[in-house]
């Protein structure tokens, strides 16, 4: 097993608004490993942005980071630096934002700003990363494009945003990620909105030069497809925290917590799923300014055990071998 | 009994540059020569990249745009047909209670100044239907069939979650009884558990009220899952048609073959090596000669960049593939860089 790049331990984000407190993360933990591509899975509003945000140092105010460590090893056999020591404006983090640690955002169309030219992207990390000069940086730039399937580079440096497609506007961001070769690389819904021959190609490249560069991923996303075929581990988060961690094949096959079972049915083609009418998780998420007592799923969970999954928060624990999950019915005191 | 809905070689245009007098010089073909067949109670998946013209030939159907030629013959009572795109607005209020539309977006398609009873209630009062007393039970039994309390009838849009605006735009659209619904990418904005719910939702009143869907939508997977019948377009033609089972289990245009290849399924067993479609979509203003899909096929032939391939019917479905005509299918193999290659997924 290859070294572990990046390691969060009990990570807490939250914003205190006028309106009260959302805590957006609750306590997660995950390492990952170099070469190997974690998959975080949850449906909208679960925090599973906002976790890899920490991270990134743009956890912004009124959000903070309240509790927990997220340390990284910047280089092979280096010790660890916990992230969340400095400043989101300090020199430190700024070198390691977009440097070693690298994001590919959502939605390109608004990731990149439309009143500069393509090559100013990515001159701008070259610069306030490398020690090139002006022209190793246009080279260094174009041979960026050039790997993530741009043709045409030195034409193409020149242009701005809106005369590339949704496709092209994707591998732009993936070039501006891996321009300083990261150590870490967060994929935010990397192919959220592209259509599927496109999306194939975009989860081509980022695996082409994942082996290539070696890097960690982390590829945040709500289509379970996508996990399917890419992701080495997967973690699934509801409300704030991880209620199941496991390699890939073990989730898809056999699902610990009530809520990633209720999931993996409710997907239209995953091995669990029925294949008329579809399993359906009762109720919805609840609002973000709710506090949900003991385990966040108890109200909508099938395995409900009244006097403590609604007092007691379970803890993140192995239920065998290949999984870690936060359920009440793995656990050993409450066993059922 | 005629079909509920048959089109015939649908044509939608639209100008593009003008000459000196005004007319129009060149086009954007959004949809061409589209040919396509629903019977009542049946679903039919329209499926194909984004720009391939099938939410144009949604609302081409409804009349929201004009055709600028074929004929779309609607038939809601089983005994008149008309054609829609022959005749006037005027003429088409009648029958617009026949068919109505689900949006995708479900945060643009309800009015934010206007609670849920009265967008409900606004079709049957612009249809006349009862008295207000009968309109406003009415309503109540909608969003009951769409599975929404009735103690939401005074909130706003603002107060609901996507899935429940999503099951308001059902409501809205059933208010009429309607044979034929135009749903366009109805699901894409929802998360996978309450995709779920509103497609279970919408195979329930299918069956309950002989509705007849025409399902447009990206997703292959959800097309399997409610579909009954499968039509494949590529920058504004239609490629493939044909059921369910033919087209995702034995596809012959080499389109559907890489867009079934190129869809991830949720089952990491199921890896394997997959065509990955190199390019991308190409401009409907400046479309490529002959067959429209040449420059990205990986089974391109000579004669393909020439000849623009005609509807072959195989086992009752229908191909517009040169590969399977008579005169062309033994012509040299094209050799061109760039196309699809066989890659490990």
């Amino acid at each position: 097993m290859s070294e572990t790049v990046l390691e969060m331990k009990e990570v807490h984000v939250r914003y205190d608004t006028d309106d009260g407190v959302v805590h957006a993360v609750r306590g997660v933990t995950y390492s990952v490993s170099l070469d190997e591509t974690l998959a975080i899975v949850g449906e909208s509003g679960c925090g599973k942005s906002q976790s890899s945000f920490a991270a990134m140092g743009l956890i912004q105010p009124p959000g903070r980071v309240p509790a927990g460590e997220i340390l990284f090893r910047e280089k092979p056999g280096a010790d660890t630096v916990n992230v969340l020591k400095f400043h989101r404006n300090s020199r430190q983090m700024r070198r390691l934002r977009g440097g070693k640690i690298a994001m590919i955002f959502q939605e390109p169309m608004t990731a990149l700003s439309p009143v500069h030219r393509i090559g100013m992207h990515l001159d701008e990390v070259l610069c306030l990363h490398t020690n090139l000069g002006k022209q190793e940086r246009f080279e260094r730039a174009c041979q960026l494009l050039t790997d993530v399937g741009i043709p045409d580079a030195e034409k193409r440096y020149h242009q701005y945003s809106f005369e590339f497609s949704g496709g092209m506007r994707q591998r732009i961001m993936i070039a501006v990620a891996l321009a300083c070769n990261p150590r870490v690389l967060f994929a935010d819904e990397p192919t959220t909105g592209l259509d599927v021959t496109i999306q194939a190609q975009i989860l081509e490249l980022i695996k082409k030069l994942q082996r290539e560069s070696r890097m960690a991923v982390v590829l945040i996303t709500h289509d379970l497809a996508v996990v399917a075929e890419t992701a080495d581990r997967v973690a699934v988060m509801y409300l704030g925290r991880i209620v199941e961690l496991a390699d890939v094949d073990t989730i898809f096959a056999t699902p610990k917590h009530p809520y990633t079972i209720a999931l993996m049915k409710s997907v239209i083609g995953s091995p669990l799923a029925d294949d008329g009418r579809l399993q359906v998780i009762r109720g919805s998420v609840p609002p973000p300014l709710e506090h949900v007592p003991g385990c966040p799923f108890h109200p909508r969970c099938d395995s409900f055990m009244p006097g403590v999954c609604d007092k007691v928060i379970p803890e993140f624990l192995p239920a065998d071998e290949k999984t870690i999950t936060a359920c009440h019915l793995y656990s050993k005191k409450n066993g059922n | 009994m005629p079909p509920l809905l048959e089109v015939k070689n649908l044509r939608v245009w639209f100008p593009k540059e003008r000459n000196f007098f005004g007319n129009p010089r060149t086009w954007v073909k959004a949809v061409d020569d589209v040919c396509l067949t629903l019977r009542r109670g049946e679903t039919l998946g329209l499926v194909g990249e984004s720009g391939s013209g099938k939410t144009t030939t949604g609302f081409a159907i409804l009349r929201a745009l004009t055709p600028r030629e074929g004929s779309i013959l609607f038939c809601p009572d089983g005994r008149k047909t008309h054609d829609l795109a022959a005749m006037t607005q005027k003429q088409l209020r009648p029958l617009r209670r026949h068919m109505q539309m689900i949006f995708q977006d479900p945060f643009s398609s309800l009015n934010p100044r206007m609670t849920v009873q009265q967008i409900v209630l606004e079709p049957l009062k612009v249809n006349g239907e009862g008295s207000a007393q009968e309109r406003k039970d009415r309503v109540r039994e909608l969003l009951g069939e769409a599975g929404l309390s009735d103690q939401f009838l005074n909130r706003y849009p603002h107060a609901f979650s996507g899935g429940q605006r999503q099951r308001i735009v059902i409501a809205r659209a059933l208010a009429l009884n309607p044979s034929l619904i135009v749903c366009d990418e109805p699901v894409s904005a929802l998360d996978v558990s309450v995709q779920a719910q509103i497609l279970n939702l919408m195979m329930d009143l299918k069956d309950k009220y002989n509705l007849a869907y025409l399902f447009v939508a990206h997703d292959l997977e959800v097309v399997r899952h409610i579909a009954d019948r499968v039509a494949v377009m590529y920058a504004g033609r239609l490629v493939e048609d044909g059921t369910k089972k033919q087209i995702f289990d034995d596809p012959l245009h080499p389109y559907t073959r890489s867009l079934l290849a190129a869809s991830p399924k949720p089952d990491p067993t199921g890896r394997r090596s997959r065509i990955v479609l190199h390019g991308e979509v190409p401009d409907p203003s400046n479309l490529p000669g002959g067959c429209v899909f040449h420059p990205r096929c990986p089974r391109a032939m000579t004669c393909c960049p020439e000849v623009v391939p005609a509807q072959t019917l195989i086992d009752g479905r229908n191909v517009r593939c040169l590969l399977y005509e008579e005169r062309y299918k033994d012509c040299p193999k094209l050799q061109q860089t760039g196309a699809a290659e066989g890659k490990i997924g």
